[in-house]
């Protein structure tokens, strides 16, 4: 057997594995689609319809039907994600930089510090914290829904430590040789080794932000700051739990994280490539 | 020099040092306050009473925690499981060259979906009485199938494949992002010396992305003690107490029984053991964790 | 600008109905400004001349409610034109989500002055607002009077936290047409639970696709079980009284009977599949569920607003009555008569004179566009047929005779008739942590002895020792 006709084998093998197990995993995603195309009183109904008996878009149309102003959210929403990731891009690659490559009294003390406090419960810190955004002035404003991103995101300065660990230090001590700074030394080195952990980063954070619930639910009032997960639950009534819209809206809302998404593997496999002809 | 790189590093890190002071010391302080007291989260900060360490007495000697405890260990063994499978898929996906990059959105897509819209669907799909799952056993022959959410030995792994399901693209991904730093010469001078695929894995790729694997490994042992939503939309902590964890007992007595001052300790309690747990690991990794 | 625009829609949209309501009611005129009621001039601030304008934040309960307060608020307006009070909506999603960002707000001082609360939710929150009291007697007012009896067992320590704007009484519906096509008799008063499940249980048919459940149980949660037993509450102070009480037991017991004889949707289908006993009633799937005074308005928001039922759902023949009795002994026309949701003002308030005035206002003059029938007693009863024989829906558009005369008087009279469970029973108070805690446990182990894996022994005795634990942290 040839080099080719084994590779073609095994990618065949691999190819059929993966997509069986991904149609297991897609299953409640298209149940979801299905029912989001059905009336409330039929999504419950068994056995499991696949394809609605009859079909309507009913349930998307009352997401356009109530006087909500749904692009205005959208923007909201695109503006704390967009602020978000930055947020992650530039605090996240100093810090993460700084914890792996700068030698620092406390360093790891703070590190460790850092790794804390995502072990409290966030039910425990949402009081607190609220008494201190409203001090700041942050109640009611689009600002209190990104600014923790700019005051050390922890999920993504843990990620670029460990990936920043791995460059080697030599790299690192021949540029200072250079008479290269810190920072130059982090932008022009190690952050564009990085893009594809960056760029697996900006596609959490956004997702993140996209279904952030809790802070807006916590933190703004008024319709103008509103963002898609409140709107998404302000639907719900006193008596009354509409599934259909709360299908058609998860699927709606899910779209432009899935343009992310594929935005995003682009990228990511152009990284891949850059950091394949620079190795 | 040392002064400088000291005050570079602290340069670097200085939103930080706002971000520690707001979300953690004086969240950890207030918490550690409230703790120390009766505030039932209604009352006016101003007027609860000091009981000292009272709730953290009660807190001993209450059969609820320790239930919770023991359910939150039973939910870490879960956390190996889902780590393996998504280096599996990782490497799955990082081999495979054509439809990849579609497959690597499907695997992704139930990280980015609305929980509570999929916890509705996941509840139909395992229904002990029609539900899909339940229909397919019977039809390939299962009698008896699982009562799943509704039985006390079933509950927990019912809530743990909800959790890999969920998390799975997600994990693999982070592996995929380290996979794609991994500079390509390595391997290169590895099959120059006559390695094979599998020597070569476990010589080069494993050690390779074993920051990534801590990474990994410390965020789940921390999101697992601290899961509660997924409990309250599926099982409320039941059938029985099979299902009850410590994050949704800190939320069931602080936001549902108003005892405040009772969740903020068992909440400290916590926060140490999952401080404990991560020091043990981040003390642990020198063995098997290589930068470098 | 969105809430103008928006303000501005449902203006549009509500103008009409605002002037016949204005002109017909003639509670209408007895409610405007306190001003003119007669003690008001010896007590309140807010009646003296000139005023400083002042801005409610109002907090909504969804969107619903939203649309409810800018209404309400036009004609407060408009029926007050020299008001000195502006209101600022604020919305907050429905449910748990709603306490939680309300607890949050109290607990760093944020100001809002009216609001909706549950009367479960706010017991535990009862230092976090103000009795009611004083502002009743400043303007020389009776809230038992005014709302009914039922403001007597709804106090909390003696006092009242709220204002109701409608009665949930509990009450059965069934669907007559096919009681009498079964020859099962007419259901009244004095029937008891096992005569509502003989008959239900031969109305009960079909499997699959054409199942019809004779009796549909309507709520999706566990603790209902006990509902049945009025006069029950899990616990009484911080103690626990499931053991030796032959009413809880009985109650839970019928539940079993309906679960396993497949005159209600199974225990699973019941727990996990959420459906909707009122929307299975109007689809013709089920012959009887228990519900309120919301039924018919719910129908028109699901035939209207969501598409969800087509119009012939409206001429369903639909009756109402009382709740059964548990036993033969029981006094008949019981039912729980709770005002559930009702409006009360937050002791952050900083505008408490003007809430209560505008808060009085919705309860009083408002039934129609919050559409309920009102619990205000002195309301004119022509607003409560206005209610159910018209409705807006959410594309502004108005429907109309919708439901007969006589038919709403039928229900009328079930709602008017039903006797308190505290009249006969005696008013229970309990502990609302505790309560909830033994409830919850109530909850997770109650599957077990539905499923058939413990006796009912078992699990009474498993939830008073270990229940009674609980309730021992709240002492």
């Amino acid at each position: 057997m040839g080099r080719k006709a084994s590779f073609f084998l095994s990618q065949t093998i691999i190819g059929a594995v993966l997509w069986t197990f991904a149609v297991f995993m897609m299953l409640p995603l298209l149940w979801m689609v299905s029912s989001s195309l059905k009336y409330n009183i039929e999504i419950f109904a068994f056995p499991v319809d696949w394809i609605p008996d009859r079909p309507t878009l009913q349930a998307y149309r009352a997401l356009l039907d109530r006087s909500y102003n749904f692009p205005l959210f959208y923007l909201n929403t695109l503006y704390v994600a967009v602020m978000v990731c930055l947020g992650i891009v530039i605090v996240g690659s100093l810090s993460g930089y700084a914890f792996a490559k700068i030698r620092f009294v406390g360093r790891d003390f703070i590190f460790m510090l850092k790794i804390a406090a995502i072990a409290i419960p966030f039910q425990v810190t949402m009081v607190p914290v609220f008494i201190m955004f409203g001090k700041m002035g942050l109640m009611d404003t689009l600002t209190s829904q990104w600014i923790s991103a700019f005051l050390g995101p922890v999920f993504a300065i843990f990620l670029l430590r460990q990936f920043f660990k791995t460059v080697p230090d030599e790299i690192v001590e021949s540029a200072k040789m250079d008479g290269a700074s810190h920072f130059r030394i982090c932008w022009q080195i190690c952050v564009p080794m990085a893009v594809p952990v960056l760029v697996t980063l900006i596609i959490i954070s956004f997702v993140g932000s996209w279904n952030a619930y809790e802070p807006a639910l916590l933190f703004i009032r008024s319709r103008e700051n509103y963002v898609i997960s409140l709107a998404v639950k302000i639907f719900q009534r006193e008596y009354f739990t509409d599934y259909a819209a709360t299908m058609a809206t998860t699927v709606v809302s899910n779209i432009p994280m899935i343009v992310a998404l594929i935005l995003g593997q682009k990228y990511m496999l152009r990284g891949l490539m850059v950091g394949a002809v620079k190795g | 020099m040392a002064i400088k790189e000291n005050l570079t590093g602290y340069l670097f890190i200085l939103p930080n040092i706002i971000g520690l002071s707001i979300f953690t010391f004086y969240a950890i302080g207030f918490s550690m306050y409230i703790s120390l007291t009766d505030w039932s989260l209604v009352g006016r900060l101003k007027e609860v009473n000091f009981v000292g360490w009272q709730n953290y007495a009660d807190l001993m000697q209450d059969r609820f925690f320790w239930v919770s405890l023991w359910n939150n260990l039973w939910f870490l063994m879960v956390i190996p499981v889902q780590t393996l499978m998504a280096l599996v898929l990782a490497i799955l996906l990082h081999e495979l060259v054509f439809t990849s990059k579609a497959l690597r959105v499907i695997y992704f897509l139930p990280h980015i979906t609305n929980m509570v819209a999929i916890l509705i669907v996941w509840n139909l799909f395992f229904s002990p009485s029609q539900g899909p799952v339940n229909e397919f056993l019977r039809w390939v022959g299962i009698d008896n199938p699982p009562k799943w959410q509704l039985d006390q030995f079933w509950a927990k792994p019912t809530i743990a494949m909800f959790g890999i399901w969920s998390s799975l693209g997600f994990n693999a991904m982070i592996y995929l992002s380290a996979l794609a730093g991994a500079s390509r010469d390595l391997y290169e001078a590895a099959e120059i010396d006559g390695a094979g695929k599998v020597r070569s894995f476990f010589r080069i790729t494993l050690p390779l992305i074993s920051p990534t694997t801590f990474f990994l490994i410390v965020l789940g042992v921390i999101g697992s003690f601290n899961q509660w939503s997924n409990i309250q939309v599926f099982t409320e902590g039941g059938p029985g107490d099979s299902t009850y964890v410590l994050g949704y007992f800190v939320y069931k007595y602080g936001f549902e029984y108003f005892k405040m001052g009772y969740a903020s300790a068992a909440a400290w309690v916590l926060t140490v053991i999952i401080v404990l747990f991560t020091m043990l690991q981040w003390f642990g990794q020198r063995k098997w964790v290589h930068y470098n | 600008m969105i809430i103008l625009a928006l303000s501005v829609v449902i203006t549009a949209c509500s103008g009409s109905s605002n002037n016949d309501a204005a002109s017909s009611s003639p509670a209408a005129s007895s409610s405007a400004p306190a001003a003119s009621s007669p003690a008001a001039s010896s007590a309140t601030a807010s009646s003296e001349a000139p005023k400083e304008p002042v801005t409610l934040k109002v907090a909504a309960f969804g969107a619903g409610w939203a649309q409810y307060w800018q209404r309400i608020y036009d004609r407060f307006k408009e029926m007050n034109p020299d008001t000195n009070i502006s209101v600022d909506i604020q919305e907050y999603p429905t449910g748990a989500d709603y306490n939680k960002a309300i607890d949050v707000a109290f607990a760093s001082n944020e100001s809002i002055d009216v609001m909706l609360m549950h009367h479960n939710d706010l017991l535990p929150r009862k230092d976090a607002f103000l009795p009611l009291e004083p502002f009743a007697q400043a303007r020389g007012l009776d809230l038992i009077e005014d709302y009914g009896p039922a403001m007597v067992f709804q106090q909390i320590d003696g006092k009242n936290y709220q204002l109701p704007y409608v009665y949930a009484t509990d009450m059965m519906i069934y669907n007559k047409k096919m009681f009498e096509e079964a020859g099962v008799g007419i259901p009244d008063e004095n029937w008891t639970w096992d005569d509502w499940i003989a008959a239900a249980g031969k109305l009960t048919s079909g499997s699959g696709a054409d199942k019809v459940y004779g009796y549909s149980i309507p709520y999706s949660s566990l603790d209902s079980a006990l509902k049945p037993a009025y006069g029950y509450s899990l616990v009484n102070g911080t103690t626990v009284t499931i053991a030796g009480d032959a009413r809880a037991r009985e109650a839970i017991e019928l539940h079993k009977e309906l679960f396993d004889k497949g005159i209600s949707p199974d225990f699973t289908t019941y727990g996990l599949e959420k459906m909707d006993s009122r929307v299975l009633m109007a689809q013709g799937k089920a012959a009887s569920t228990t519900s309120n005074y919301w039924v018919p308005i719910y129908m028109n928001q699901l035939i209207y607003n969501n598409g969800t039922l087509g119009e012939e759902a409206l001429s369903l023949d639909w009756e109402y009555t009382f709740m059964p009795k548990l036993t033969a002994a029981d006094t008949p026309k019981v039912a729980a008569v709770t005002y559930a949701y009702a409006f009360s003002i937050p002791a952050i308030s900083k505008h408490p004179e003007e809430a209560f005035d505008f808060m009085r206002f919705a309860a009083n003059d408002a039934a129609d566009i919050i559409g309920v029938p009102p619990a205000y007693t002195k309301a004119d009863p022509g607003i409560v047929y206005k209610v159910y024989s018209t409705f807006l829906d959410s594309k502004g558009n108005m429907h109309e005779n919708l439901y007969p005369q006589d038919k709403i008087d039928r229900m009328l009279k079930v709602l008017k008739e039903t006797i308190p469970a505290p009249d006969v029973y005696g008013v229970i108070t309990y502990d609302s942590g505790a309560y909830n805690a033994v409830r919850d446990l109530f909850m997770r182990e109650a599957p077990e002895y539905y499923l058939g894996n413990i006796s009912l022994d078992d699990l009474i005795n498993k939830v008073q020792t270990e229940g009674q634990k609980e309730a021992d942290k709240f002492k």
